[in-house]
């Protein structure tokens, strides 16, 4: 299906982002939503797409810290607008925990994958940043998830990782864990193996392929 | 004395720079190893930098850019500004806007973040906030709404279901008047439509009955009114309230009670009704001629009782939504009748205003096991009376 996210709508979506013009970036969102985007094309080839190249002009020095930040709070923001869509869905059969581990700030990709889990029918329990293992191991323990799914954007972080797969998994030994984020893109899955029953993610294709596993509506 | 200032102040203004101004200032040679790093580069990276290379500043691998290109030939080669994301002490990256000025050998490198921009942010970020806040007030009187339109639903519900009981009494108690006085005056198929008005409803009762305790419920008004309950007798009281429905079915109950269970201290009617509701399921779901087995069994911190049935069995997806009020799991019992599924909701709910939990275990093709477990405080309770009790009669 082709998507509603033209070459020239991105450019000025991308380029209002970076300027940090939250009215122009709103209006555009606006008028695809009446366009009745779906989900997923919005939130892979406008959301997404222009959050890795914010990303990318950040890593390269092109961008400041402060317009990376900017540009996060904007499309977080623009979420809210859009989430509706993903709560329509039928009677959630299947419930799952996002959360990002410790010292892990970057939420927004999760909650686009939490989003994502909600529009195709599960109850998504979205934990956010920096979620302490203690406080992951009591929602486990209060809402027995059908699946966990963490988020790494920062490969510095990884040791935080392990330690709450080491964690889960003793509590846990058959919760099966979903793992992804952009920390992927310098390495990391090696060090994944040795757990059973943790799926790296990598990509929204992959996790819809992971969801039809489920019965997806 | 007039051709020394400049010299002191220059002192005076190297010295600042090294030691207390908030700027970084490093010299680094051509190659971007630094020779030297004043107190604030030190400080704000967390690093000694001296004798490092100038790309341990930053956080991610970004010293060259994808065509191999250096920051430092960068900025050499494009006019300002030059920006370098660096990594902090605090967690969150800063970028400072750089500067370079050639030296012997090497640069006198200026880093400064810039104020204007962080105010900026600062504005934008404190009017998302005050987005988000109206947003969440908005939130908040919706869900206050949503609160007062489920009240009134419950109030329908009940009063809907209070009203429909009367009538639907009328009915049962005719066609029995009739079925029983004037079946010798009737056709066999008249009497079998009589049979049908009668069982139908005695379903619709039922159905009347669930929602008058689900209205009851979700209300919050469910109380409990404990007492001394023997559960064998209960038990006994339920086998013989579905004794038409085992013997249509031809279903055999086995019953293995654990003596150290009998004895508790609930509400005995409310109870009694868990145990309908989930015995009646699994004779409902058992195979003709098949067998259910009570039991009960004394845990650790607390009873266990469980009817286990050799039915077609539930699948895992299914099972978690039993106990959750409408989720579209009424399943179709061997009779050919439909379940809306509200006794398990209502299980559930009395077993947790006990201060128990609700179980199921099931595997398609291997029966069903349902069940509850009450925290040992139920026995106990029963128990402390007895004794008091016995204490009393030795008086």
């Amino acid at each position: 299906m082709q998507s509603l996210v033209t070459d020239p709508i991105y450019e000025n979506y991308l380029a209002a982002l970076i300027a940090g013009d939250r009215a122009v970036c709103t209006a555009i969102v606006q008028e695809l939503n009446n366009a009745d985007i779906i989900l997923k094309d919005l939130y892979l080839n406008l959301f997404q797409r222009s959050l890795y190249q914010v990303g990318e002009l950040w890593e390269h020095h092109r961008i400041s810290v402060s317009v990376e930040h900017l540009a996060t709070a904007i499309t977080e923001r623009l979420l809210t607008t859009v989430e509706p869509q993903a709560f329509r869905g039928q009677f959630r059969e299947h419930s799952v925990i996002i959360a990002c581990v410790a010292d892990e700030y970057h939420q927004l990709g999760a909650r686009m994958v939490a989003d994502f889990f909600e529009f195709h029918g599960w109850r998504g329990y979205f934990l956010g940043a920096n979620t302490p293992v203690k406080d992951l191991l009591d929602l486990i323990d209060k809402r027995n998830p059908d699946l966990l799914a963490l988020s790494l954007s920062i490969y510095s972080n990884l040791p935080s990782l392990l330690k709450a797969l080491d964690a889960v998994r003793a509590e846990y030994p058959d919760l099966p864990i979903l793992v992804g984020g952009q920390a992927f893109r310098w390495g990391g899955t090696g060090s994944l193996k040795k757990y059973s029953d943790v799926t790296y993610i990598s990509s929204i294709d992959v996790l819809e392929q992971k969801l039809e596993e489920y019965g997806d509506r | 004395m007039a051709t020394d200032e400049p010299d002191h102040l220059a002192v005076a203004g190297w010295r600042f720079l090294c030691d207390t101004g908030n700027i970084v200032l490093l010299i680094i040679d051509r190659n971007g190893g630094v020779r030297f790093a004043n107190q604030y580069a030190k400080t704000l990276t967390g690093l000694g930098l001296e004798g490092d290379h100038i790309s341990r500043m930053l956080l991610v691998d970004s010293w060259t850019n994808p065509t191999g290109v250096t920051l430092l030939e960068q900025w050499l080669n494009h006019s300002s500004p030059h920006l370098m994301n660096v990594r902090t002490t605090g967690e969150l990256p800063r970028t400072l806007y750089v500067t370079l000025y050639p030296v012997d050998e090497g640069y006198l490198f200026f880093g400064q973040e810039d104020d204007a921009e962080q105010d900026r942010l600062s504005r934008e970020l404190l009017m998302l906030n005050h987005e988000l806040t109206s947003l969440s007030r908005e939130l908040n009187q919706k869900n206050a709404e949503l609160a007062q339109l489920n009240a009134l639903k419950n109030q329908f519900l009940g009063m809907a279901a209070h009203d429909l009981r009367n009538p639907v009494g009328v009915i049962l108690n005719y066609t029995e008047f009739l079925t029983e006085d004037l079946s010798d005056h009737l056709s066999s198929q008249q009497v079998h439509f009589l049979e049908t008005i009668h069982s139908s409803a005695l379903r619709m009762s039922q159905v009347i009955n669930n929602f008058l305790d689900v209205s009851i419920i979700e209300s919050g008004h469910l109380s409990l009114t404990r007492e001394n309950v023997e559960i064998a007798d209960l038990v006994r009281n339920v086998e013989s309230l579905l004794g038409i429905a085992t013997i249509r079915r031809q279903v055999r109950i086995e019953t293995l009670l654990d003596p150290t269970t009998l004895k508790l201290k609930v509400d005995g009617p409310k109870i009694e009704q868990v145990f309908t509701n989930i015995l009646s399921n699994a004779i409902e779901h058992s195979p003709d001629g098949g067998c259910v087995t009570i039991r009960s069994e004394h845990l650790h911190d607390g009873v266990r009782f469980q009817v286990e049935d050799q039915g077609e069995g539930i699948p895992p997806d299914q099972q978690k939504r039993l106990f959750q009020s409408f989720s579209g799991t009424g399943s179709k019992k061997k009779s050919g009748e439909r379940s809306i599924g509200l006794g398990l909701v209502i299980s559930r709910k009395i077993v947790e205003a006990h201060g128990g939990r609700m179980f199921v275990e099931s595997e398609p093709g291997k029966g069903s096991v349902f069940g509850f477990i009450l925290p040992d405080s139920c026995l106990a309770e029963y128990k402390s009376k007895q004794v008091m009790g016995a204490s009393g009669d030795r008086g």
